[in-house]
């Protein structure tokens, strides 16, 4: 268990740079996710660290140790990689106890490391059996089995559940949590599954193009999207985003002017506002709310739409809201009844509103919270 | 294509099919008749060899012939040199072969596709031209007349480097390398303990292209070879040929035996000749 430290690493792959300054210090224990589209360099991150690659300048840190230039091998690193990369010649013992024999271990040793990583992994029943006779989350497992065994310093992940099926990765992302919790090791997670993150994640790295867009607790990058890339990555479906003016009125009220409407500007933005300023508009899906009892507290702003369409999901119905120039999408209970063009008036929670500089895409009131991670 | 075959009535397709394999079987008689042939002379005497009449019945003249041969030329010594020869040339061809399309395959180094080309492309040089620089290497290094020089210079060949490399790519993930490294492996535990084990089919592949090159051998052995005692059987079948009256029964029944190994040798692999031989290209 250790503390790992990226200073000022970049990568260059020819002439695409891949990895742009990047700095980021993970604790000691902590589970970290790196969330980010492929090829914004989240992967070549973690090959950095694990010394599969070596980085273009910059320092790597495990524990006090500076790794730069140390081989793979000798970093005692843990690796879960997306294609698991068993070793299709060895059974399931072999592949565990592979790492082990390496370190030359002890024979009795070695096996009962073996036999209490398949009991964890609920893997005992399987150890004789090549890789090729085993179901994908059985595949899974035995890497993680293998990671487990050698009581690295950092467990690796590179989009471990990438392969499985939507049903077995549920299943396998809260194995890994609570592998996580009874383990207690470092932990960086590589993904582009957001709902992984989310889940997993005691904070979350989120990448764009090679450099960080924020870092933060899955609520704090939910509630508090550092800028417009955060905020419409996290959260499914999409927040809404629409343009508007930042303007003063009389009596030195500002508003969010948009579309023809008019939306107050919420107090936290209010040290900010000093000049008229083009910004976009954020606003969750779950943030409209069409249900009449909720339209006296005062932090609701009602706006009049029209319904353009709605797509039951079940327990709730996405509903098409349309004014002016803007296009909402909100989330409506699921046995709420809309008809296409009919009008519905919405109530948009205030507190819930993020505002952007149109022109950065920086937020207006969370930067705080950027520079403090 | 197939449509158009089944267009056609079922009696012309008949007559197709017969013609088809009238002519497979006219040429599959061409190509073992040599071998029968030689097998049928080995039991005849020179005289009814040479007389007019042509048959393909067996004669009795085995045991004299086999006796012959024994007195003309060390067969069995021969025999066991090429043996020896083949099985120390295999042996090491592997282990290089595998090494070389290994290292083509996975590492990255400065020089390497240049160095590949110059590989591949040698394979277009044919093997008469490099038979003088062979000669004069061999004089150089002192090996004249050694089995040294039959089968090391010969044990890294571009096309089983070649095919090995194809191999790695299509068929070792990168991934799986890596992952034994992250597991503690250095470069040859990695090699030796995760490639190798899975390179098997290729190997087989190289071993039986390998044996079968060096048991063939003629043209080198040729060159470097002079004291009958280290004769290969090639060289030793074609020595005997100059004698006055050669005794053509005894040369026909020790090329008889010595086809006897590759035959076999085939027949118990030739599944894994032709898959060998086809899986870098359809892999991957």
């Amino acid at each position: 268990m250790s503390r790992v430290q990226y200073k000022n690493i970049r990568k260059s792959f020819g002439d695409t740079e891949v990895v742009r300054d990047f700095s980021m210090t993970i604790e000691d224990g902590e589970f970290m996710v790196l969330l980010g589209e492929s090829g914004c360099g989240k992967s070549t991150l973690l090959r950095i660290l694990a010394g599969l690659e070596t980085q273009t300048s910059g320092d790597i840190y495990i524990g006090e140790r500076c790794v730069n230039g140390l081989d793979a091998k000798d970093r005692n690193l843990a690796m879960v990689f997306q294609s698991y990369a068993l070793y299709p010649h060895m059974t399931v013992y072999e592949n565990i106890a592979f790492a082990l024999k390496m370190k030359k271990l002890p024979r009795t040793e070695i096996d009962e490391k073996v036999q209490w990583a398949a009991k964890m992994l609920k893997l005992d029943t399987l150890l004789d059996r090549k890789p090729k006779a085993l179901s994908g989350g059985q595949r899974q497992r035995v890497a993680m089995g293998r990671a487990m065994v050698r009581t690295p310093e950092v467990f690796l992940f590179d989009e471990p559940l990438s392969n499985l099926d939507a049903k077995l990765r549920t299943e396998m992302r809260h194995e890994i949590k609570s592998l996580h919790r009874k383990l207690g090791t470092t932990t960086i997670y590589v993904t582009h599954d957001q709902v992984e993150a989310m889940t997993l994640a005691d904070r979350i790295v989120i990448m764009n193009k090679g450099v960080i867009s924020q870092v933060g607790t899955p609520e704090e990058v939910f509630h508090h999207p550092a800028n417009l890339f955060v905020a419409q990555f996290i959260g499914s479906p999409a927040m809404n985003i629409f343009d508007g003016v930042l303007t003063r009125q009389a009596g030195n009220q500002w508003v969010i002017e948009s579309g023809g409407s008019t939306l107050p500007l919420p107090p936290r933005f209010h040290a900010q506002a000093t000049e008229t300023l083009a910004v976009k508009v954020g606003i969750r899906p779950s943030d409209i709310h069409v249900l009449e009892g909720a339209s006296h507290a005062e932090h609701l702003h009602p706006v009049d739409f029209k319904v353009e369409d709605q797509e039951l999901l079940g327990a709730a119905i996405n509903l098409t809201l349309h004014t002016g120039d803007v296009t909402l999408l909100a989330e409506a209970p699921g046995d709420m009844k809309f008809a296409p063009g009919t009008a519905q008036r919405a109530w948009l929670n205030l507190d819930a509103l993020h505002v952007f500089d149109a022109r950065t895409g920086e937020t207006l009131s969370g930067r705080n919270t950027a520079a403090a991670a | 294509m197939r449509n158009r075959i089944e267009a056609l009535s079922p009696y012309v397709v008949r007559a197709m099919m017969i013609v088809l394999m009238g002519l497979l079987i006219i040429s599959a008689l061409m190509t073992v008749f040599p071998f029968f042939w030689s097998a049928i002379l080995s039991t005849h005497s020179r005289e009814t060899i040479f007389s007019t009449d042509i048959t393909l019945m067996p004669g009795d003249a085995l045991a004299a012939n086999y006796a012959k041969l024994l007195e003309i030329m060390p067969f069995w010594q021969a025999m066991f040199n090429s043996f020896y020869v083949a099985f120390l040339g295999t042996t090491v061809s592997l282990l290089f072969c595998s090494m070389g399309g290994y290292a083509f395959a996975v590492y990255r180094f400065k020089g390497k596709n240049l160095l590949f080309g110059v590989l591949v492309g040698s394979m277009m040089v044919p093997p008469v031209l490099s038979l003088i620089p062979y000669y004069l290497t061999v004089k150089f290094l002192g090996l004249m007349d050694t089995h040294v020089a039959v089968w090391l210079p010969f044990t890294a060949t571009p096309f089983c480097i070649f095919l090995v490399r194809q191999y790695v790519v299509a068929s070792i993930p990168r991934e799986l390398l890596e992952s034994a490294r992250m597991d503690g492996a250095g470069e040859f535990t990695t090699y030796w303990k995760i490639a190798l084990p899975l390179m098997k089919p290729v190997l087989a592949t190289v071993a039986i292209v390998q044996f079968v090159f060096f048991w063939n051998n003629f043209l080198s052995p040729l060159v470097v070879l002079n004291s009958t005692e280290n004769y290969v059987i090639t060289l030793a079948l074609r020595s005997v040929q100059n004698l006055p009256n050669t005794p053509w029964g005894a040369v026909m029944l020790g090329t008889t035996i010595s086809m006897l190994p590759i035959l076999l040798f085939y027949s118990v692999s030739s599944k894994q000749i032709i898959s060998g031989m086809t899986s870098g290209a359809v892999k991957g």
